[in-house]
């Protein structure tokens, strides 16, 4: 009988051309079927700049046209393990995109109107830094800003503004994930959560974001993984997600509440003892809790059980229900399925809770909080600290600390804002507290993308307010139209970055590479700027920020130029392959041994492969011994970095800067707490924050493969409130804001929960002129006038098809653009994280005579009035110590101590 | 090798039960049971499709699986799949819903590209030459098909739903041979050919396995010879609809070879 042998599965994708034969691929060409036509290729990896994640892109270089053909994944990266969601390889739209901008473009006429000139890289360096020379000089250095949509690098422009010694680092951080990041940080001081999905026995995640829209690819292959080996999956999200949707639990509750639910939660742990005691009574500081919660108890581990019981002894799941609007059975479910997997329990949350509502930051509190209980911190199926998988490399010759604070971005009435104020901007400037001489924005699209783009408008148009805006961009937006110069920057296959994301319990780094130029490179050819590979005069970011760096300082007198020098030839300015060659050989454990393995200096490996794994199987790293750690055990310990270097339940900084109410995890009421609004009426909560898993803000509008899968944008909307209502599917509402209103179309769905509406926030892209200015794939085109005291904005013409070199853009067929709500809502930062809240208080009704899909009013007087009223609920610093702002907290371009400290 | 039990859950039994077909073809075809026929026209893809070169896919897909390949012939891959099987069975046995789907659709594969489009041709052929083992050949030819219903990998479709027939890629179909020759001694001509083949229809004694030198402007009886095949792997199709695809594929080459002889 023939013997039949045992096989043992692999597991790797061999589907892939192997590494050892990417520079010289051979394919068919699809497009020319049937007949069959053979091409050569170079393989080039390089990184996916579409969200956040990082995940690894191999180009496919056509030997014989020098063209880059399409983008698979790459098999070599350990993020995404070769592969990807749709938003990577579409790409390739991106790269051969007809309404890209190819050349440095420069303003004529007045700002905001339309009209352009190409200019040479050399003069727009010249004049750019001519201005920023004349700030720095006259120390005006907080007119200079630089504010970034989507992060390409780890600490690049961290070096580079100390090195102009400017606290100008503007994120869109506050429209993100300042609330989650508050909530994890008051914690144990990193700021996010790194879930161990693929051992996990019950993941938890709060609403859906990141692994239906965000992080979707690497997260959700784990957690697709950790599913096949067993585990339950449980999601709160009042939003039937398509992650909701293969949830064994889905739990919908009312926004704002979730906190309730997880308390909830809690105390059902503490009621089955289901907690690791070994864990707390090492790694929580409990003592300083008992000593300011309930100073007259004896300081012991028990009392302070005790104390954790008592505290949350109203938290059953039969009040969290009622306040939820959920069954208790549903929050008895949960517990038992975190209680049963222990330590192999893993959650995330990032916007959700956090980002919709005041007080929000308390979510990923109470969250955290499940796994302090559990003892899941850092274990293997827990959740970790993001900082452990997240791999930062040193930058060369480093800057140190400049000594500044910018009241434009760090204002003292946010003195535990985790990031820039970036949404106040327009409002601190119009109450003169400042202006901006020279303004970047980095691949942001403020006026689409922040609340009350109205005030952004109005701001970026006056030039005695921002005297000149220099959009750095690969493609048009709403924003760089009202700039003075549109500088076109390399999308994923056209730039140089370093980038780590947590996405298991491992570090790895990334290298984003332009790809024309690695393969020119290869094949012999030298190229002086990046820009002689790429399409036509576009740059990457690393050399243009060199070059002005350089302009800003020719001289060296202002000693800036000293930071970008070449170290092998101080007369020239420092090359991309000296930064990283610099960075790969000095800073990256274990590169440097691999890469002499295959023969290749650290710089080679990274060109070849496109990442590196630095380490793996990175679990209690708190437990690990350290010099200048905690002392826990008779030994020093890594621990976390907070005051402490525990865990703290009790937050010594929320006490001690006003917020004892929320110092320890507690649930906040939500400004749109659900009891306080008129139901009965026709007020709901907007959810407005939700993400389509094709798409990514506005960087995506170029793609024309996501903008065919995903071109609608509805208003969820029950059907228990439609019938309620009066609203039929397709039917055009109006919805009012605060300060104005906007009109949609109606879904009825019941997967969102009764009492909510829900419209994605990747929708609803404009232009002004019919044949430029922003993305036709994805664009209305709209006229907007001054109306009724405010802005009127009308769409004057749906997507359709148009003429360019590209056949494809006669063949759409989709036409609804959607509509950008977020310029209908004001500004609601909390008064703790600083996050925007951003769910809506809105009323619902009928569209009136006249109104038309996709109009927009706004009153930017009203939303100036929303901002004091939300300014009225912080505790402004100064705090202990006559400081702006605790020392420990994260903050990006972190200034001397003695900056921290208000003057006489 | 493990047999299935009657608490077993149904995919398992049924993994099982495929694992002992495949591993019963693995046992009797072996080279050294039939060195007659391998010394006409051994069961290899490669020999049986003189153009197609499958040794790197097979040794991809063994890799993933750690499968000591030997030389492809029918009674390797067989054993293979009946590799596959067992293992299959084994992970539903314990719960291991991963690996029970993963073995099924490398199965599945690898019967669909690897063995049913040439193996079929070849065995069919086998029976009719050599009486020996025509019981024998018929058998398997009936419980590869049998298979085939279960898995399904090349229905009978309407257009192109993205399954291609073998020959065919997604860039198109492979060239048929230009010449007759080289036709009759590919299946991509329609049909396995054995020497013995060649020596039945010519009446005469054939020294290699290639045309005769009188068919070179054509021939009658080899154009009725390739409308027959062409009718059989038409009926084929319609008693397998599961793989009814491969035989149309056939038909449709034996058909163009019949033309091209007359």
């Amino acid at each position: 009988m023939t013997d039949i042998p045992r096989l043992i599965p692999g597991g790797e994708l061999l589907s892939y051309p192997p590494a050892d034969r990417w520079d010289d691929w051979e394919e068919y060409d699809a497009k020319a079927w049937p007949t069959k036509v053979k091409h050569s290729y170079q393989l080039v990896p390089t990184t996916c700049f579409n969200c956040e994640s990082a995940c690894g892109l191999l180009a496919y270089v056509d030997k014989d046209t020098g063209d880059v053909t399409k983008f698979v994944g790459n098999p070599a990266h350990p993020g995404s393990r070769g592969r990807n969601c749709a938003k990577g390889p579409a790409t390739i739209n991106q790269v051969h995109d007809p309404e890209r901008i190819l050349y440095p473009l420069k303003r004529v006429g007045e700002r905001g109107g339309g009209g352009w000139m190409e200019v040479s890289w050399e003069d727009a360096l010249q004049d750019i830094a001519g201005r920023m020379r004349k700030a720095i000089q006259e120390d005006r250095h907080d007119e200079i800003m630089y504010h970034v949509g989507r992060p390409g690098e780890d600490g690049f422009m961290d070096r580079t503004l100390k090195a102009w010694g400017v606290d100008g680092h503007n994120s869109h951080t506050n429209i993100c994930s300042s609330g989650a990041r508050t909530g994890y940080a008051m914690w144990m001081g990193h700021d996010r959560p790194s879930a161990d999905f693929a051992n996990a026995k019950f993941i938890l995640l709060l609403s859906s974001h990141l692994e239906t829209g965000h992080y979707f690819n690497p997260h959700a292959q784990r957690i697709m993984e950790g599913m096949q080996s067993g585990a339950k999956l449980a999601t709160i999200d009042p939003r039937l997600s398509n992650t909701a949707s293969m949830s064994d639990i889905w739990v919908s509750p009312y926004p704002g509440t979730e906190a309730a639910m997880l308390l909830a939660v809690a105390h059902l742990l503490l009621e089955w003892d289901a907690v690791d005691h070994d864990f707390m009574r090492k790694w929580v500081d409990w003592e300083t809790a008992l000593a300011a919660k309930a100073p007259e108890r004896p300081r012991t581990y028990e009392s302070f059980i005790a104390l954790l019981r008592e505290t949350y002894a109203e938290y059953t799941p039969e009040f969290a229900a009622e306040e939820a609007g959920v069954k208790p059975d549903s929050i008895v479910a949960i517990a038992e399925g975190i209680a049963a997997a222990g330590h192999a329990f893993s959650s995330h949350t990032w916007r959700s809770i956090g980002s919709g509502n005041l007080g929000g930051w308390q979510g990923a509190r109470c969250l955290w909080f499940l796994h302090v209980l559990t003892g899941s911190v850092g274990t293997k199926g827990g959740t970790s600290p993001n900082t452990w998988d997240k791999f930062k490399p040193k930058h060369w010759n480093m800057p140190p600390p400049h000594s500044r604070w910018n009241e434009m971005l760090w204002p003292k009435e946010y003195p535990l804002a985790h990031h820039e104020m970036s949404i106040l901007l327009p409002h601190l400037i119009k109450e003169g507290r400042g202006k901006v001489d020279v303004y970047f924005s980095r691949v942001y699209n403020p006026i689409w993308t922040n609340p009350d783009g109205f005030s952004w408008l109005e701001m970026l148009t006056d030039e005695d307010l921002v005297g000149l805006h220099v959009a750095l961009t690969p493609t048009w937006s709403e924003t760089a139209w009202y700039a003075d110069y549109v500088l076109p920057m390399g999308v994923a296959s056209e730039r140089h970055d370093t980038h780590s994301y947590a996405t298991y319990a491992g570090r790895w780094l990334g290298f984003r590479q332009p790809v024309l130029r690695v393969a020119g490179e290869k094949r012999g050819e030298a190229y002086d700027r990046t820009y002689d590979a790429n399409p036509g005069q576009v740059w990457e970011e690393t050399e243009f920020w060199f070059d002005l760096s350089w302009r800003i300082d020719p001289d060296g007198s202002l000693g800036i130029r000293q930071w970008f020098e070449s170290p092998n030839d101080p007369d020239r300015v420092v090359s991309v392959d000296e930064y990283y060659g610099w960075m790969f050989d000095n800073s990256v454990p274990g590169l440097p041994e691999a890469a002499a393995k295959e023969d290749l200096s650290p710089l080679q490996f990274m060109r070849k492969y496109g990442a590196f794994e630095v380490d793996n199987d990175n679990y209690l790293i708190h437990e690990r011994p350290a010099d200048d750690g905690i002392r826990v055990d008779g030994m020093e310990r890594t621990g976390f970095p907070t005051e402490s270097g525990k865990l703290e339940w009790y937050s010594p900084t929320l006490n001690s800067w006003g917020w004892d109410e929320a110092d320890v995890p507690t649930y906040l009421k939500t400004h749109v707490y659900w009891r306080d609004m008129d139901m009965e009426g026709n007020e709901r909560i907007l959810l407005p924050i939700f993400r389509l898993p094709t798409l990514i803000h506005t960087r995506s509008g170029n793609a024309k493969y996501l903008y065919e899968i995903s071109h609608g944008h509805p208003l969820w909307m029950n059907p228990i409130d439609a019938d309620a209502l009066g609203f039929e599917t397709g039917e055009m509402i109006r919805i009012s804001t605060d300060i104005g209103y906007f009109v949609m179309r109606v879904w009825r769905t019941e997967g969102i929960r009764p009492g909510v509406v829900a419209a994605s926030h990747h929708m609803g892209r404009w232009r002004l002129e019919d044949d430029h200015g922003n993305e036709r794939w994805s664009s209305a085109l709209v006229d907007i006038q001054r109306k009724d005291g405010g802005w009127m904005l009308r769409q004057e013409k749906g997507i359709g098809p148009f003429e360019s070199d590209d056949p494809d853009s006669q063949r759409i067929w989709w036409q609804d653009a959607g509509v950008n709500q977020n310029l209908a809502f004001p500004v609601h930062p909390d008064p703790v994280s600083g996050m925007h809240a951003w769910h809506q208080r809105v009323r619902l009704a009928k569209a009136e005579v006249g109104d038309r899909y996709g109009d927009i009013f706004v009153d930017t007087g009203k939303s100036h009035e929303v901002y004091k009223e939300w300014l009225a609920m912080t505790k402004p610093a100064p705090g202990p110590g006559n400081l702006r702002r605790p020392l420990w907290i994260h903050r990006p371009v972190k200034p001397t101590p003695d900056a921290y400290r208000f003057g006489d | 090798m493990r047999i299935g039990s009657a608490t077993e859950p149904p995919a398992a039994s049924a993994a099982f039960t495929e694992a002992e077909v495949w591993a019963a073809i693995a046992d009797r075809w072996r080279a050294d049971e039939h060195p007659v026929i391998w010394r006409d026209l051994p069961p290899i893809e490669a020999e049986v499709i003189p153009d197609a070169d499958p040794r790197s896919d097979l040794e991809r897909r063994a890799r993933r699986w750690s499968y000591p390949l030997r030389d492809g012939d029918l009674a390797d891959l067989a054993r293979f799949a009946a590799a596959l099987a067992q293992t299959e069975g084994g992970a539903w046995q314990e719960t291991d819903r991963i690996l029970a789907t993963q073995t099924f659709e490398e199965r599945r594969f690898l019967m669909a590209d690897r063995i049913l489009p040439w193996a079929v041709p070849w065995l069919r052929a086998a029976a009719r030459c050599f009486p020996e083992v025509r019981s024998g050949a018929e058998a398997a030819v009936s419980d590869l098909l049998d298979i085939g219903e279960r898995h399904r990998p090349a229905p009978a479709l309407s257009g192109a739903e993205g399954l291609f027939p073998p020959g065919y890629d997604s860039y198109g179909p492979a060239d048929l041979p230009s010449d007759l020759g080289a036709r009759i001694v590919s299946l991509w001509g329609g049909l396995v050919v054995f020497r013995r083949s060649i020596e039945s229809v010519t009446g005469g004694r054939q020294d290699t396995r290639s045309m005769p030198e009188e068919w070179r402007d054509g021939s009658e009886t080899v154009a009725t010879w390739y409308e027959v095949t062409s009718i059989r792997w038409r009926n084929l199709a319609k008693r397998y609809p599961g793989t009814a695809r491969l035989w149309d594929e056939l038909a449709e080459r034996a058909r163009r070879t019949a033309e091209s002889a007359k």
